[in-house]
């Protein structure tokens, strides 16, 4: 039933049908996105206060990773010790328990990896905060997925341009008709 | 449709090649097969030389890719070419450093939210 109730809550945060391509074809209109658990400032205040190093943010939303059906945002930091990264992990959440205090219902995030503490994933809707054990994170080399993944911009760019309609130029030699 | 003795592709860079179902761990009681994001324990049937998984070595994967057609909340239908699955540990972190192939977004919502972010493609 937990994880019904889950799902049902990150079903609200799909991304707005004008970014996924996959919620195209239901016309259906989706209301507006509603109000961010987190917003990006605030998870940089939170990671600067519990230490957590090497913290990167990566922009992931429109025409980037996975055609920005994934998130906006993917935030990577780094812990000194598995006490260190869930540390990390119960600080955001701790944050966004307070910021939604009085109102009458609370959405969480969905957490993942909380017990072994090597990698924890807060998975908040539009950003998703990742944070790794260093040797962790020298094993999965996140960034270079991202970094690489942003940058074919620039063939994107050109398929625009290949893509735009011109007419063909006539290269036959007889007069045109005079009408 | 995963029932044991399926063989499965890997779809990471773990170092298995070809895996075979052999139990399938199911939420409630004895699941019969499994879908896109249940979790299953496999043995490797083969693998490449000079990586540390081996042959014969039981581990956990989920099912990331399935023949059979998946049918999404939002009523599209995902159907794949080739059944392929993840190698996880028991504590659900990947083996592998990268996915390859696409992937779908339902594996977010189940909580494998690893795996989305290590994936190229994301439908």
């Amino acid at each position: 039933m937990l994880s019904a109730v889950r799902s049902r809550a990150l079903g609200q945060w799909r991304t707005p049908p004008h970014l996924s391509p996959r919620l195209l074809s239901s016309a259906s209109a989706s209301p507006a996105r509603p109000a961010e658990l987190l917003e990006l400032s605030e998870v940089e205040k939170v990671l600067r206060d519990v230490r957590a190093g090497d913290v990167r943010v990566f922009p992931v939303g429109e025409g980037g990773l996975h055609g920005g059906s994934c998130a906006d945002y993917m935030v990577v930091a780094t812990g000194r010790s598995d006490w260190h990264v869930r540390n990390i992990a119960q600080a955001i959440i701790y944050k966004i328990k307070q910021k939604q205090k009085g109102s009458d219902r609370i959405l969480m995030p969905s957490v993942e990896g909380q017990q072994a503490g090597k990698w924890v994933v807060i998975d908040s809707g539009s950003i998703i905060i990742h944070a790794l054990e260093e040797r962790a994170r020298e094993y999965y080399d996140l960034e270079s997925i991202w970094t690489k993944e942003v940058s074919p911009n620039i063939s994107v760019q050109e398929l625009e341009t290949s893509l735009v309609k011109t007419r063909r130029r006539d290269h036959s030699q007889k007069p045109m008709k005079s009408i | 449709m995963i029932q044991p003795q399926t063989l499965l592709n890997v779809a990471d860079n773990s170092g298995a090649r070809k895996l075979m179902c052999i139990r399938v761990i199911g939420t409630a009681g004895n699941q019969r097969y499994a879908r896109i994001g249940d979790v299953i324990v496999a043995v490797i049937k083969d693998a490449v030389p000079q990586m540390p998984l081996e042959r014969s070595e039981v581990i956990r994967a989920v099912i990331v890719r399935t023949c059979k057609e998946f049918k999404c909340e939002d009523g599209i239908i995902i159907r794949y070419d080739d059944n392929a699955a993840v190698i996880i540990d028991q504590k659900g972190n990947p083996k592998g450093t990268r996915v390859f192939g696409a992937i779908t977004e339902e594996l977010r919502e189940l909580n494998f939210t690893k795996i989305v972010s290590l994936a190229p493609e994301v439908l």
